[in-house]
């Protein structure tokens, strides 16, 4: 059989090119990732079998133009794309916007492949009184052309598509009529074309669409002695007619646009009121516009917490009955030296922790994705965008701060939707300083602990804090690190989708395949290093009750956390700063219990004396948890006001010693904004690395844990300042001056990137 | 007709691009999206907050910045 013919759907954003794609190949197929940065192109078979096809879904883009070297890295692998590969096009068309949408067609052409084009939503253009007339439109662009409507049921282009995809294979299909443009330009066109062929660089045979390309580009990519010698030529061209040629192609492109749907496309009678505009004068009012924007992100903060909390216990507990215990006790069984199956147990509890975000990003992607797909995440950002410019950041960056109150992994994941790198990194690296809600349990199991009055308001004084730490971040980034300006807002508003069940699941779908697959390893890859320091010690001798690792290094540390009102006695709060780098959920159990056993010097568990496993009883207990992650819910609004409810959190003997080993009530405040402040937990490091890479993780981990640092201690300090003045400066002068320091090292590094011609970071696997 | 800059079109009111003023790079990015001499632009609404501003132009709804729009000259049109 001969290899398949690809067909590539090519189209502005948002004109429904993903419904068509589905429509073609069927829901069931499977999905086939395209080697390289992103999987930004989908390649699936064509639905029916007998002709021997596959489509190509490319992502949305309004102009082949390169505007920018950053481009959005999706849209210059269309260019390469359409440049080197594509046979035949399906140019799909939003009906009632058809002359912004002629014009990619118009470049499209250019490169004189066959083409198609689908007139999308062609319903909508009805509703709205535009009449078009295909057959005409269709004989001056030479391609069939197909009316649709993807929301439809019956989807009656569908067989019309299929017959020009068989002309296709049957290779009857024409290529469209070209583009002839002015005498000036053509002239151009020749000229250019025939200095290319002549320099014989390129490895490709120089084509007219080539040569149009360069033409056109601001930034053509070629090699060195082409481009100078490009740009000479367009001087000239340039000095020739009054404009520059860009600009002149552009003008011409939009006459000839002007020409096709002249006649063919005729506006009658206004109608009154679109549904979007309805909509839109609601939802976009001066009044209504932001309460209306703040309920919807209200909305989606509750729906994704209650609903991803109700099931992550759950999940958790289950993968760790099986993965956890049930593989050590198989082990145990196995005879295994205790030492083999605290690896394993390790890595069983990072695959536990991995698995347990899955139900939070799942409900997160889902809900985006219907915000997205409906048309309001464009809305939303025209509502904030002044706000967010404060900043230096659009609109859209607005997401990823809520979500980040809830769960910074999904957040940072949710980064995603901006367009710009420079705009992903700078949300992406404020975004740990937001206090998610397994930070909030630690404050209100301690602030319940030592302050009898007004723990409401010290949580709230932490949230606040971690905003300003955000802001502060922000600010210091846009100094040093990311200088470059930010893209100027050209937003466009789409008419509103109702979008389909099965977009919605293969976006969520796709989501938690992503995030399970690339950064639940580095995840795990944490998880386990840390659990396998608190299985291990360096005390090999098995009488002796051995202190693990993690307890040690805890033991050591605390000194370093003097300044911040940790006495050398109180390790158990440093050991709860440790293991909160794992996941802030674990360190109230962790202080719990070390408090509680003080006299006990371990905190691990001892694997032989559990209880018998039961893989039954486990995984009753974890379905459990759903009923009670319920109750839970009332209760934990309650937790705060309630000084009673931490009692079943914390036992009164570890309550006594805390009290004990906490000298004064600052030093609690300050051991709250560090854990505030530090590393929010690997996942959350593991998400960064997968979307801005190692280096940016490393820079996280130290930023954060620097200004944890610092600010914690400056605050401790400066309320013993009666105390002991001259210390007290001393510290808070020296982590000043090590800020500063920091500053104009980061801005030496900034400076040292620029020179070597700093491109953006590609995102590896 | 003298030409107005376009950020001070007023809700509903049509103008006709004369000259676009913006750097290189920005004409480029909004020459696709129909942002040239010699075609028509309505202003829809501004944000709550005063900015962006939403156009309509080819059948679509763009949003621009004032910075932005101040930059594109129009002729008003009256209809």
């Amino acid at each position: 059989m001969d290899a398949p013919l690809t067909v590539s759907l090519v189209g502005n954003p948002n004109c429904g090119k993903t419904t068509l794609f589905n429509l073609l190949t069927g829901q069931n197929s499977q999905t086939g990732n395209w080697s390289g940065v992103t999987v930004a192109l989908e390649k699936k078979p064509y639905i029916d079998p007998h002709l021997n096809l596959h489509v190509v879904d490319l992502p949305g883009l309004y102009s082949l133009n390169t505007t920018t070297e950053s481009a959005a890295l999706d849209e210059m692998l269309v260019r390469e794309y359409i440049l080197s590969d594509v046979k035949c096009i399906i140019n799909v068309i939003d009906a009632s916007a058809i002359a912004r949408h002629l014009y990619l067609t118009s470049q499209l052409i250019d490169r004189q492949v066959p083409m198609i084009m689908v007139l999308n939503m062609i319903d909508l253009a009805e509703a709205q009184g535009i009449k078009i007339d295909i057959d005409a439109l269709s004989q001056r662009l030479g391609m069939p052309i197909i009316p649709f409507c993807g929301t439809n049921k019956h989807h009656i282009g569908l067989s019309y598509i299929h017959k020009a995809l068989t002309d296709y294979q049957h290779q009857t299909l024409p290529c469209p009529r070209p583009c002839i443009y002015s005498s000036d330009i053509e002239q151009a066109i020749h000229t250019c074309q025939l200095a290319l062929e002549t320099m014989k660089t390129v490895s490709l045979p120089v084509s007219r669409y080539m040569t149009i390309r360069a033409l056109e580009s601001r930034k053509p990519q070629y090699p060195e002695a082409i481009s100078s010698s490009l740009v000479e030529m367009k001087k000239k061209i340039d000095q020739a007619s009054h404009e520059t040629i860009p600009f002149a192609l552009t003008s011409m492109r939009y006459r000839w646009v002007c020409n096709m749907i002249d006649k063919t496309i005729v506006q009658e009678k206004k109608i009154a009121k679109t549904m979007t505009q309805q909509i839109d004068s609601i939802v976009l009012n001066t009044y209504l516009g932001l309460p209306i924007f703040f309920a919807v992100m209200y909305a989606l903060f509750s729906i994704v917490m209650t609903v991803g909390q109700l099931f992550q216990p759950a999940i958790e507990q289950l993968v760790q009955a099986v993965c956890v215990n049930g593989v050590s006790h198989c082990l145990l069984q196995l005879h295994m030296p205790s030492a083999g199956i605290a690896i394993f147990a390790s890595i069983g509890q990072g695959l536990s922790i991995v698995v347990s975000f899955v139900p939070l990003i799942a409900i997160l992607f889902f809900c985006l994705a219907a915000l997205e797909a409906s048309g309001y995440i464009a809305r939303a950002s025209f509502l904030v965008d002044k706000i967010m410019r404060k900043i230096d950041l659009p609109g859209q960056a607005f997401v990823p701060f809520i979500v980040g109150f809830g769960c910074n992994v999904p957040a940072i994941l949710a980064t995603r939707t901006l367009p710009n790198e420079r705009d992903r990194k700078l949300s992406i690296l404020m975004n740990p300083f937001m206090s998610c809600s397994a930070r909030l349990q630690v404050f209100s199991l301690l602030t319940a602990v030592f302050f009898t009055q007004g723990s409401q308001n010290i949580v709230f004084l932490m949230y606040l804090i971690g905003i300003a730490a955000a802001l502060f971040t922000g600010l210091i980034m846009r100094k040093t690190l990311l200088t470059q300006v930010s893209n100027n807002l050209l937003l466009e508003l789409p008419a509103y989708h109702c979008p389909t069940w099965s977009l919605l699941f293969d976006k969520m779908c796709y989501k938690v395949k992503y995030f399970l697959i690339r950064t639940g390893k580095t995840i795990v890859i944490l998880v386990a290093i840390i659990q396998g320091l608190s299985y291990f010690s360096f005390t090999l001798d098995e009488q002796q009750k051995p202190e693990s690792i993690l307890v040690f290094i805890s033991k050591k540390l605390t000194p370093a956390l003097a300044p911040l009102g940790i006495i050398p006695e109180n390790w158990p709060a440093t050991l709860g700063i440790l293991t909160g780098i794992l996941a802030k959920e674990t360190v109230v159990a962790v202080l719990n219990s070390s408090y509680d056993n003080l006299s006990k010097v371990s905190v691990e568990q001892d694997l032989s004396n559990e209880l018998p496993f039961n893989l039954w009883l486990e995984v009753k207990a974890a379905l459990l948890t759903i009923p009670e992650q319920l109750n839970l819910k009332v209760m934990s609004r309650e937790l705060l006001n309630e000084k009673d409810a931490n009692d079943t959190l914390l036992s009164s003997s570890a309550k006594q010693m805390m009290q004990s080993l906490f000298t004064s009530q600052t030093s609690v405040l300050a051991y709250l904004m560090f854990i505030l402040l530090y590393i929010p937990c690997v996942s959350t490091m593991g998400a960064i690395r997968r979307e801005i890479g190692s280096k940016w993780m490393y820079f996280s981990i130290f930023w954060t844990t620097f200004l944890a640092y610092m600010v914690s201690v400056c605050f401790y300090q400066l309320s013993l300042f009666c105390v002991h003045p001259l210390t007290s400066s001393c510290w808070v002068f020296g982590l000043l001056f090590l800020m500063v320091l920091c500053i104009i090292g980061l801005r030496y590094i900034a400076s040292r990137m620029d020179a070597q011609d700093y491109r953006p970071v590609i995102i590896q696997d | 007709m003298a030409s107005i800059a376009l950020n001070k079109l007023l809700k509903n009111e049509v103008g006709r691009v004369i000259h676009v003023n913006a750097n290189d790079l920005l004409q480029h990015r909004l020459a696709p999206l129909g942002v040239v001499p010699g075609l028509t632009i309505k202003m829809i609404r501004t944000a709550p907050l005063g900015d962006p501003v939403e156009y309509e132009l080819l059948g679509c709804h763009l949003c621009l910045r004032q910075e932005d729009a101040q930059l594109i000259d129009v002729e008003l049109l009256r209809d």
